[in-house]
């Protein structure tokens, strides 16, 4: 079982309020050296994305409606990627975060195979910068080399760059210190970044009141850090359309979902 | 006779290439080592043993950075000039060079002594602030012979992680490698 | 080889390797730049630039809704990561996929390094470098040659910017026009009309509780997308007592209109039919004041209007159009919002009218959770709000002038017309002919390599700048820009190049450099008083504790626009659409590249598009049971012909298309602008027809009909769906959702 851990970074994603607009996903691009997914990387199905805007459809036209959602590492307290790596690359560390070191990482892929949300990327290239784009990158963050894997850190350059500042300044760390690059960006404040141990957090307290809140796939047992807030639906579609699907295997089907609270 | 040698050699052979990979970290620990690197050359022949004894600074007096950042720094020539300005550069050809580079506004390439990889991230506010002195890693440098400045400690993972252990400092990997 | 010479061999190579290498590592130390880490001592340490260690600058960006506040994290000289600046009052610390993207813009691969002038052909894209001194001697020639008949085209400009063009179209006795999307300059004089305003409106969503979108892209890439979305968000998370409630009304499910609660789709221009039609249930049923109406629907009757008499032509029931009423007129304050393709029809100003109008009565015009109209800029001389584009029409006169040799210098600066405009306006041509022509683009795009000679200019992150945004926040406001770092190549601003062409004209401007510029009008702000800085008296520490916050700007004078009743009369009209195809066919503006003024930047290229979740490419939206019955699926080719060319792309099976119409993303189709954009996809504005809207003459690019047929070939279409192998438990339905709280 996971150790008690003195803070639990966690994130709440209101589903009412994200729009798609996807500033979270260049945001967190920009942040973290992520490189450019060009046409040839989506063709193949190989583009990184560590926070990605899945959509939905429920419906078909005229009673259709889009669904958005945005999915980053779930940082789940029982990590189905952890047991299966045989160097210890994906492990617990401990804040609690679900965390990939790099350097250790051989490339054997099980984490990702094991991970149902999908949130894990394999580095199938050296990543490949122009000259002049190279000025943008992080010092930060490593750039990831071929064979490895890599994931949503929340931030974690951020996290440990806070914590530092508040311990030199003799404190322990406060809601609102710092946050993650996505939750930076969000213009309708949709994600919300924050210590679910923290009581008085903006996040432990939508997480205690909210009653829209569900995990993604919480009937796994892993316990993601990442809750989130249904949308509500004030106009539903009729009845009849409401649960149709395509049947043509090119669509994204949807992931279920189970309330929890 | 002949007969005995033939598998002999075809053994030792087979020794020496199953050594290679022993070799191979036997020179990685000890003839390739941080530590058993020669001195750098370095573009001015910088004496700090003159600064620290002699005139009496102290490391954070020019590596602002230490007790506040990741970076220690080196110092921008305007600093150095400071002081140097009123000093004599007359048969001081390293001195002239300073003078020199900040007069045409010229940069200063240092050769960098401490060099860790990419994915690993320290930084020296922490290690200062938890009362650590310039010198459990780097050494007397106030001793080293000018612009010879090594490296006098391992620096390397089983390094640091000792020394961790030893003061209870956290061991996670995410602590340095992000 | 014998088997003990090989063993040898590997023996002597295993040992060598070690050797080698070892004495190869030895040569490390020696100091040689090629295989030593270095460390620079800069020469200089200013107070505000810190070895390893980040800064945050404020500055603002002209790209989004004319002004938005940023911050910058500059490590090293180098800039990083862009964000909203928490202080100004559009972003309040939020920002765009968009305004992220600038690094990019700024450390872009293939930005031109220094000036150019044209080595062969016009168009061929082949220049030769110059100097700076030489070019400059060039284009003073050209200036002094040109005087009396020069054009500047520019896109938007406001503030400080706008300043210096209009000193500078004095001076030379030049015309300037500015390129921006059409639909903004229907939507201005919208404004003009209903609201008698000559800015763009600010919607208080936050307040609202009912907010009925007629086709604006309000969440994406329409007038001011945080500022809006910020409202989103204050508005869905019941900011105004309870959850607000959206409905879209519009032939799209856009990446906006997935957010609202209710989409009633209804034929392409048919908006404004709708509109009138909801406003006479309102009168009839009296729900709202009846003389109020005829005033503001003056000169229309809307008993011709009534919802059995406009649903058939709208594709809608009756039923539909008395419920938006009630639920309208019911759930105060309620906004009511049109825009992109609703004004991009040859009635797209009737439609944006009787839309905005319908604000009046529910009275939610300058009230609160309602349409706050925005005011004057404070300093209206040297700080100029944005002026509107020229339409489609306006531009016919101006490429003859060009044509005929009437226009002797042709200047461009961030505008690509020759792109943005349909060949039939025979742009390329024109300047093609002979006329001298500078561009100030930092990209070889399609007008660029049309040009003479290339100034490359400064990008937002190296420049200085006030600008008024437009939309604003519906008091006044001023965004301040400055240079977060040095300039990365060798390019000049756009404003010094200006204020020194305008000296060579003979023109005398107050100013020397766009700096001083900023620094004298920022002084003057100050002696104009108000705003958000107070009780600071040093004009130094004023101007630095601006560059701070970021800009300017005073919340007191939020009242000051007073709404006026609607002037103009705008008639009452139904879409007219060019071609005998069977399908609408309607372009889009998409989130990322918009109308393809950024598709350089490889973030924007790479990020999908939120419905589809394309990226990469051009493709043509098509309802799945009209693509069955087309015998096409996603990735088959298809060809689509209007009167005015045809092109072929890729099928995408979008199950909330309508099935007759035709859905193509605007942005692709570069012919050259940059690696990431060039030849790639096609673009809309060359098959779309030049129709144009009726009164204000902006290019229609929503009323063209076209026809489809399968063309035997398939590729695959780049996107971010299926990448992600998921698996439906069949008794779990898609997102569960449920009523409102």
């Amino acid at each position: 079982m996971a150790q008690a851990v003195a803070h639990r970074w966690g994130m709440t994603i209101d589903l009412d309020l994200c729009t798609g607009c996807q500033a979270c996903v260049v945001s967190c691009q920009a942040e973290n050296n992520i490189p450019i997914n060009t046409e040839e990387n989506f063709q193949q199905r190989r583009a990184i994305e560590w926070i990605r805007v899945e959509r939905y459809w429920e419906g078909e036209f005229p009673n259709v409606k889009a669904r958005y959602i945005p999915v980053p590492c779930m940082m789940c307290e029982n990590a189905p990627c952890e047991p299966v790596c045989p160097v210890y690359a994906s492990y617990h560390t401990d804040q609690g975060l679900n965390f990939q070191v790099y350097n250790r990482c051989i490339g054997t892929r099980y984490c990702s195979v094991n991970c149902h949300w999908h949130v894990r990327f394999f580095n199938f290239w050296e990543p490949k910068w122009p000259d002049s784009l190279k000025q943008q990158l992080n010092p930060l963050v490593a750039v990831r080399s071929r064979g490895v894997m890599e994931k949503c850190s929340f931030c974690i350059q951020r996290i440990d760059h806070a914590e530092q500042s508040a311990k030199l300044q003799g404190r322990d760390v406060k809601d609102g210190d710092f946050t993650t690059a996505c939750a930076q960006a969000c213009p309708t404040r949709a994600i919300v970044f924050g210590d679910l141990n923290n009581a008085d957090s903006e996040v432990a307290k939508t997480v205690a009141s909210t009653k829209r809140g569900y995990q993604l796939l919480a009937d796994l047992g892993t316990n993601p850090a990442v809750v989130y807030l249904k949308k509500i639906d004030a106009d539903p579609l009729p009845e009849d359309s409401k649960h149709k699907y395509f049947d043509s295997s090119q669509y994204t089907r949807a992931k279920e979902t189970v309330a929890v609270g | 006779m002949g007969r005995i040698i033939k598998p002999v050699i075809v053994v030792v052979i087979l020794l020496l290439v199953l050594a290679i990979p022993a070799l191979a970290v036997v020179a990685r620990s000890y003839i390739l080592a941080p530590v058993a690197q020669p001195a750098k050359a370095q573009p001015i022949a910088f004496p700090h043993s003159i600064h620290v004894n002699v005139v009496g600074l102290d490391c954070t007096f020019c590596h602002r950075g230490a007790t506040t950042q990741a970076d220690s720094t080196v110092p921008a020539l305007q600093l150095c000039m400071g002081c140097h300005a009123i000093i004599p550069t007359t048969d001081r050809p390293q001195l002239e060079k300073l003078v020199n580079a900040f007069n045409s506004g010229t940069p200063i390439n240092w050769t960098r002594v401490h060099q860790l990889p990419d994915h690993v991230h320290f930084v020296h506010a922490m290690h200062i602030n938890a009362g650590f002195n310039c010198a459990t890693c780097h050494g007397d440098v106030a001793s080293m012979a000018p612009g010879a400045v090594v490296q006098v400690r391992d620096l390397r993972m089983g390094d640091c992680i000792t020394c961790h252990r030893e003061n209870n400092a956290p061991t996670d990997c995410s602590t340095c490698h992000y | 080889m014998r088997r003990r010479d090989f063993l040898k061999l590997v023996a002597a190579s295993g040992a060598g390797a070690v050797v080698f290498t070892g004495c190869d590592l030895s040569q490390f130390g020696d100091g040689d730049p090629k295989r030593e880490f270095q460390i620079q001592s800069a020469v200089d340490n200013p107070q505000d630039f810190a070895l390893g260690r980040d800064l945050w600058y404020a500055t603002a960006y002209s790209g989004v809704s004319g002004g938005s506040g940023l911050i910058v994290r500059v490590y090293e000289g180098r800039a990083k990561k862009v964000d909203g600046n928490p202080d100004y009052p559009l972003n309040m610390g939020r920002s765009t996929a968009l305004e992220q993207s600038l690094v990019q813009e700024l450390y872009h691969p293939d930005r031109i390094g220094g000036p150019l002038k044209l080595k062969g052909d016009r168009g061929s894209g082949s220049y030769s470098a110059l100097a700076w001194d030489e070019a400059q001697n060039e284009f003073n020639s050209m200036i002094t040659a040109g005087k009396g008949s020069t054009l500047l085209i520019t896109g938007p400009v406001s503030g400080s910017e706008a300043a210096v063009v209009d000193q500078f179209t004095k001076a030379i006795g030049g015309q300037h026009v500015t390129y921006e999307p059409e639909e903004r300059i229907v939507l201005r004089e919208a404004m003009r009309r209903v609201f008698g305003s000559e800015h763009l409106p600010a919607f208080d969503l936050g307040n609202a509780q009912f907010l009925l979108n007629f086709g604006a892209e309000f969440l994406n890439d329409w007038i001011s997308p945080v500022h809006l979305s910020i409202g989103y968000g204050a508005f869905r998370g019941g900011a105004g007592g309870k959850r607000g409630r959206y409905w879209h009304v519009g032939p799209q499910l856009s990446a906006t209109a997935a957010n609202a609660d209710k989409w009633v789709y209804i034929n392409p221009g048919t908006e404004g039919l709708v509109a009138l039609s909801m406003a006479q249930v309102m009168t009839s049923q009296g729900l709202v004041d009846k003389g109020a109406a005829s005033s503001i629907y003056n000169g229309i009757s809307l008993d011709d209007y009534s919802p059995d008499k406009v649903a058939s032509k709208a594709g809608i029931s009756a039923d539909q159009i008395t419920e938006m009423a009630k639920t309208f007129a019911g759930s105060k304050p309620a906004i009511a919002m049109a825009g992109t393709s609703a004004a991009a029809h040859t009635n797209g100003l009737f439609n944006l009218t009787a839309v905005y109008s319908l604000n009046y009565l529910v009275g939610s015009v300058g009230a609160k959770g309602g349409v706050m109209l925005n005011p004057d800029s404070p300093l209206p001389d040297v700080l100029p709000n944005m002026t509107s584009g020229t339409s489609f029409r306006d531009w016919k006169p101006i490429v003859d002038k060009i044509k005929s040799g009437g226009t002797k210098l042709v200047l461009v600066h961030d505008a690509n017309p020759v792109y943005g405009l349909p060949p039939a306006v025979g742009l390329k041509d024109a300047l093609g002919a002979g006329t001298k022509v500078v561009s100030f683009s930092n990209f070889l795009d399609e007008t660029t390599t049309q040009a003479d000679l290339v100034l490359p200019t400064l990008v937002t992150l190296e420049d200085w700048g006030l600008h008024v945004p437009d939309p604003g926040p519906g008091y006044p406001t001023i965004a301040l820009q400055q240079p977060v770092v040095k300039p990365f190549v060798d390019a000049k601003s756009f404003v010094d190049l200006l204020i020194g062409a305008a000296t060579t004209a003979g023109g005398s401007l107050p100013w020397k450099t766009n700096e001083e510029l900023v620094r004298t009008v920022v002084g003057q702000l100050q002696k104009a008083g108000g705003g958000n800085i107070t009780g600071v008296d040093d004009p130094k520490e004023y101007f630095v504790t601006v560059q701070g916050q970021g800009g300017w700007w005073d919340t007191s004078k939020a009242a000051a626009a007073a709404p006026k009743a609607p002037s103009k009369p705008t008639n009452a009209a139904e879409p007219k659409f060019d071609g005998n195809g069977e399908y609408y066919l309607l372009p889009y503006p998409t989130n990322s590249l918009s109308y393809g003024e950024h598709s350089h930047l490889p973030w924007l290229q790479a990020l999908p598009e939120p419905i589809s979740t394309n990226v990469w490419s051009t493709w043509v939206d098509v309802n799945t049971s009209t693509a069955k019955k087309l015998g096409v699926e996603t990735g088959d080719i298809v060809k689509l012909t209007s009167s005015a060319g045809s092109v072929e792309v890729a099928v995408y099976m979008n199950p909330s298309a309508p099935t007759d119409v035709l859905l193509v993303p605007f942005g692709q189709g570069h012919v050259i602008f940059s690696r990431y954009a060039e030849k790639r996809g096609e673009n809309p504005f060359t098959f779309i027809a030049a129709q144009t809207e009726a009164e204000t003459g902006a290019l229609a690019w929503a009323a063209t009909k076209v026809s489809i047929k399968k063309a035997n070939k398939k590729v695959r279409v780049p996107r971010l769906e299926g990448s992600v192998p998921a698996y439906q438990l069949e008794e779990f339905p898609i997102i569960e959702v449920e009523a409102a709280e």
